[in-house]
């Protein structure tokens, strides 16, 4: 029976660690991606304020 | 990503009902040697991953391709994922069937710990230091190094066979293996090189945002 505890810790280690890493470079991927849209929005903003102002001019 | 997860699954599920099981006369621990199901095709997983740091490395310091220092990064993060796998999984059958996890005479043991050591360090030092032309230099010098450390790890069961396994693939027939078991580690090793692949490509993924995204806040200021 002991035998079975090592290897259900060895095969929990493996999953947990593999599947920890790509849970986290996904959810890297979903912040920079949001904050990304965030940047990309403002500067949209921005860019067609910049336009309004030199088409009053 | 999830064809890998899937597959490698499957070749762990395999290796806990289907292989074949081991004497008890002859192992201490006859059920626990199934952890080799998921610890070799990691192990090969990790060489592979090795030798991407090896070809990042090389790209940097030979042709300062851009790429090059993405790719040593995103494969320095993957050889420790898979090199820590190996470093965990295998002293927990050390202390099942040899009754101690590591071994300090082995030197299979000792050059693989290594390998992992220096796969941490690329990652603390990429996440600590400013990114500098010097720092690329050594980081990929080190990267380099790293990968000859490959195949002295691998050839270290023949050239000193001490209490690791001896080699299996190319060992010229000495270290034969069941053909169950030899299958089995091979679809790990496909689901584990997809995995791996697709781990890598969505790391690229982020870096190209990181970078795009600290182009557009430079705009912004």
């Amino acid at each position: 029976m002991d035998d079975l505890w090592y290897l259900a810790a060895a095969y929990a280690s493996m999953i947990g660690l593999i599947g920890w890493f790509t849970w986290q470079i996904l959810d890297r991927l979903s912040n920079v991606k949001a904050r990304l849209d965030a940047v990309e929005d403002t500067l949209g903003e921005k860019d067609s304020e910049e336009i309004d102002a030199s088409s009053e001019e | 990503m999830l064809a890998g997860l899937l597959i490698a699954g499957i070749g762990m599920v395999l290796g806990l009902v289907y292989a074949p099981s081991m004497s008890a006369n002859s192992w201490n621990a006859p059920e626990a040697y199934r952890i080799i199901f998921w610890h070799v095709p990691a192990a090969w997983t990790s060489f592979l991953t090795f030798g991407m740091l090896f070809v990042g490395s090389l790209a940097w310091m030979g042709k300062r391709k851009e790429w090059g220092w993405t790719l040593s990064g995103i494969a320095a993060e993957l050889s420790l994922l898979y090199g820590l796998c190996v470093v965990i999984s295998g002293p927990i059958w050390g202390s099942a069937e040899w009754g101690v996890p590591w071994d300090w005479t082995d030197r299979r043991l000792n050059t693989y710990a290594v390998l992992s050591a220096l796969a941490l360090f690329l990652v603390l030092a990429r996440r600590s230091q400013p990114d500098t032309p010097e720092f690329r230099d050594v980081y990929s010098g080190i990267g380099l190094f790293g990968f000859l450390l490959v195949p002295i790890t691998y050839m270290a069961t023949r050239w000193w066979q001490e209490r690791h396994p001896g080699p299996i693939v190319g060992s010229g027939g000495e270290g034969s293996v069941d053909s169950t078991i030899l299958s089995i580690w091979l679809l790990s090793f496909a689901g584990m090189a997809i995995l791996m692949v697709g781990q890598a490509m969505v790391s690229a993924e982020v870096q190209k945002c990181e970078q795009r995204l600290a182009e557009l806040q430079q705009r912004l200021d």
